[in-house]
């Protein structure tokens, strides 16, 4: 297989799994966030380090 | 009577659900962008990087979107870059935004109105009835034609007609099903013949990876459309939830579909057929350019695919079409509302009820594109590049709207590794950018010819006529002496967010004017509830005019004095605001002394005005209205230590004050406080002495040594306010336990400052 092809199908597949991985973990984000009462930037920041991710 | 009427609120109802909202978006970004760039990439990166292309694109896409899906979660009213620059980074940037937001949306109507005029007449042309059109070229016949269909959607929209979410819904399925068919049959094909995986060699065809930015950058079109979600916000059922899971799901189900349509169109045809003429599958598929898509269909499906594929264009690009046209008006029609481009931008038709001006300008501008351009490839470029820049301006806006008003605005989504993906999306988006440089001169240069007569426009024009908006705060009443015009006097501003406070500034503020000869600035701010419309701000203001002239005679008999009122949603934007207008060296404000938030060390509205004012700050808690004949200064070293001195020896009592320069000794090293002293290069008779104690713990020897004294004064954390909430701070917890008057300084730190106030 050609070099071109290597890095072709590795440059693929890890911006596909980035695309994937952002896209659940975002959801979840979204999901734990309209869980919250306090939603200033600073106050989710806070609990989500309390809490994790 | 007219103000005694009762006011009614409106507002649209919610009918949208995420399904919905989602298929807006998917159905704005599938459409002519990927018919016409399978070919265009094919030709430019070969078959392997026509993959690269569709999944590089969508995660740098999907960089954006998480950007306008945090924006849009915080501001669903206010979607689009236009309205996120203007909060972001106020008048000038939000002008050029919404100018470039025009353009794009014109490009990428004259994009589609050539898109479906091609596709349509070579269809006619293979029933036999007009000759066959070039390839490459747009024929004056295209052009002309291409011109009717975007007239002929100009009237559409003044007639004010356009799909609902829910309709445009079922016209998006009905293009999905139709792309995922030939997805999925073009790769069923494969797995019955293996030996079509040759078709991807060789990888990058007769191109190279600097060829492939260049593909990206060109094609970047078909991701354009996922911000028309953020606009969604009025009508979408729970919004804040909703609004960013759309925008991030569109754009992943987009990429995937393109990547299995981009494969299926790769294996649908045999190495060999008779249609290929010898050519490899790439060449073939890429020498057909913008309708090589449908080349490929047409051999896979025997013909009926031709005919198939272009039904689907012409669906698709009479939708995309319709919204671009809509959207380009919309946004010219907003710049006018907003008076940075003349008025008649904003007059709406009697009877339609819609902007036909706005419009009739518009469509000057799609028609000038479709009969100026070279071919459909220079009209997508175009379109990418300008769609490049307005995003990169929207991944700018998140970093700074969340730095800068994290604590005002209410949040449905916070962005993962804020902010990794915004700068990544920034960076990839100008290295696309040089890559479109390299395939289309021609974009590149009508892109930079309109940014800049925007620069242009905003200089003679716009700055002089905009007028503010609700988000921006508005001055209420403004005095201006006479003897401060033009002067370059040391200014000090007395912010007084609490009027019964006020008199309790007097005495610092007199004290620090007479040493520094100044000039005062008196602001009172007038913080009206979001659910008060600012017009009925005055209502707000009577306690905090009654102050400031109570302030007025104490002060103006000894310094020049300006006054000014304003009122505004937020007081810290707003005092932080006027500190950078009125150019004040020194902001002296008070502070109430109690801490109920958990997660701020001073208070919401202190913490922000310390973080980004471009002053030395004062913060005053107690009466510091007195004489005091001890004032105490805790040192430990840091930038603020130099103000704290200078603000201890003018407030001790000239005859008989002494300030103490305390340091606690934790035997972790000691701090040098005479050195320091030394290096501060005081100028005064007040006596200044240095005390160390030794202790353990620092704010409980601080305290304890303060019972002796009038007055503390400390330097403010030097760290991120986020340290603060996890380690808690020093100087914020010695002034929420002190009980005795107490100054709280913060120093400039010029270029460090800057930097962080900019951010």
């Amino acid at each position: 297989m050609e070099i071109d092809a290597i890095i072709g199908l590795i440059l693929l597949l890890g911006s596909v799994s980035v695309l994937t991985v952002l896209t659940l973990w975002s959801r979840k984000r979204i999901d734990r966030i309209a869980e919250k009462k306090s939603a200033s930037a600073r106050e989710l920041m806070q609990e989500m380090k309390n809490g994790g991710k | 009577m007219a103000e005694n009427r009762p006011e009614v609120s409106s507002e649209l109802s919610r009918e949208l659900n995420l399904f919905h909202v989602c298929m807006m978006g998917i159905g704005m970004m599938i459409g002519a962008g990927v018919f016409v760039g399978i070919g265009l990439c094919m030709s430019k990166a070969g078959p392997g990087g026509l993959l690269l292309t569709f999944a590089l694109n969508g995660m740098i896409a999907l960089f954006s979107a998480m950007s306008f899906a945090e924006l849009a979660s915080a501001i669903p009213r206010a979607g689009g870059a236009y309205n996120f620059a203007r909060i972001a980074f106020g008048r000038s940037a939000s002008f050029i935004s919404g100018w470039m937001e025009w353009l794009a949306a014109s490009a990428a109507g004259a994009f589609y109105a050539l898109v479906l005029t091609r596709y349509t007449l070579d269809f006619v042309a293979r029933l036999g009835v007009i000759q066959p059109l070039p390839e490459h070229h747009l024929t004056w016949l295209l052009r002309i034609v291409a011109a009717l269909a975007a007239l002929g959607f100009a009237y559409v929209n003044f007639k004010g007609s356009s799909e609902t979410g829910k309709l445009g819904a079922i016209f998006t399925v009905g293009q999905m099903v139709f792309v995922l068919a030939i997805g999925i049959i073009g790769t069923i094909v494969f797995f019955f013949d293996p030996s079509r995986i040759e078709n991807f060699e060789p990888f990058l065809g007769n191109g190279s990876w600097i060829k492939l930015l260049g593909s990206m950058g060109i094609i970047y079109v078909a991701f354009e459309g996922f911000e028309v979600i953020a606009q969604a916000g009025d009508e979408t059922i729970d919004p804040k939830r909703n609004i960013p899971k759309a925008i991030l799901y569109s754009v992943f189900i987009v990429t995937i579909t393109y990547l299995l349509v981009a494969f299926g169109t790769i294996c649908a045809v045999k190495a060999g057929h008779p249609a290929l003429k010898g050519m490899s599958v790439a060449d073939f598929i890429g020498s057909k350019k913008e309708v090589g898509f449908q080349a490929a269909v047409d051999v896979l499906m025997k013909g009926w695919g031709g005919f198939m594929v272009t039904l689907a264009v012409i669906f698709s690009a009479t939708s995309a079409l319709n919204a671009t046209i809509y959207s380009a008006t919309r946004t010219s029609f907003a710049l006018g509302r907003d008076r940075m481009l003349p008025a008649f931008f904003s007059k709406i038709h009697s009877r339609t009820r819609t902007p036909f001006l706005a419009l009739a300008v518009t469509m000057l501008l799609v028609l000038s594109i479709v009969f100026v351009i070279p071919d459909i490839e220079a009209a997508g470029a175009t379109t990418s590049i300008m769609f490049l820049l307005l995003f990169l301006m929207v991944n700018l806006c998140v970093i700074r709207v969340r730095y800068r008003m994290a604590d005002e605005l209410e949040y449905g989504y916070l962005m993962p590794l804020f902010p990794l993906f915004p700068i990544l999306a920034i960076i990839t988006q100008l290295f696309m950018g040089v890559g479109v440089f390299g395939e289309s001169r021609m974009a590149i240069y009508i892109a930079l010819g309109w940014v800049s007569a925007g620069f242009v426009a905003w200089k003679l024009y716009a700055k002089h006529h905009a007028v503010a908006t609700e988000d921006e705060i508005h001055v209420f009443e403004e005095r201006v002496s006479e003897d401060s015009q033009g002067s370059d006097k040391f200014k000090v501003m007395v912010a007084m967010a609490n009027p019964r406070n006020a008199l309790q500034m007097v005495g610092t503020t007199y004290k620090i004017g007479r040493a520094r000869e100044a000039q005062v600035e008196l602001l009172h701010m007038v913080p009206v509830p979001k659910q008060v419309a600012l017009t009925d701000a005055e209502r707000f203001m009577v306690a905090g005019k009654e102050a400031m002239m109570e302030t007025m005679l104490y002060l103006q008999p000894m310094f020049t004095v300006n006054t000014t009122i304003r009122y505004c949603r937020s007081i810290a934007r707003g005092i932080v605001s006027a500190a950078r207008e009125k150019d004040v060296d020194l902001l002296v404000m008070g502070w109430h002394g109690r801490h109920r938030a958990t997660h701020f060390a001073l208070g919401r509205t202190v913490d922000p005005i310390v973080e980004r004012a471009h002053c030395d700050v004062l913060i005053l808690k107690g009466n510091c209205n007195q004489k005091f004949h001890k004032v105490l200064v805790p040192l430990a070293g840091g930038q603020n230590g130099s103000l704290a001195v200078q603000t201890a020896v003018l407030m001790a009592d000239p005859k008989d004050g002494e300030v103490t320069v305390l340091t606690v000794d934790t035997g972790h090293g000691e701090f040098d406080a005479e050195a320091f002293l030394t290096s501060v290069g005081l100028e005064t008779d007040v006596r200044v002495r240095t005390k160390t104690v030794r202790s353990r713990h620092v704010v409980e020897a601080i305290l304890e040594e303060s019972e002796d004294y009038g007055l503390v004064i400390a330097g403010c954390t030097r760290r991120k306010l986020l340290y603060q909430v996890t380690h808690g701070s020093i100087p914020e917890e010695l002034a929420r336990r002190c009980e005795k008057p107490m100054i709280m300084v913060n120093a400039n730190r010029g270029i460090t400052s800057l930097v962080k106030r900019w951010l």
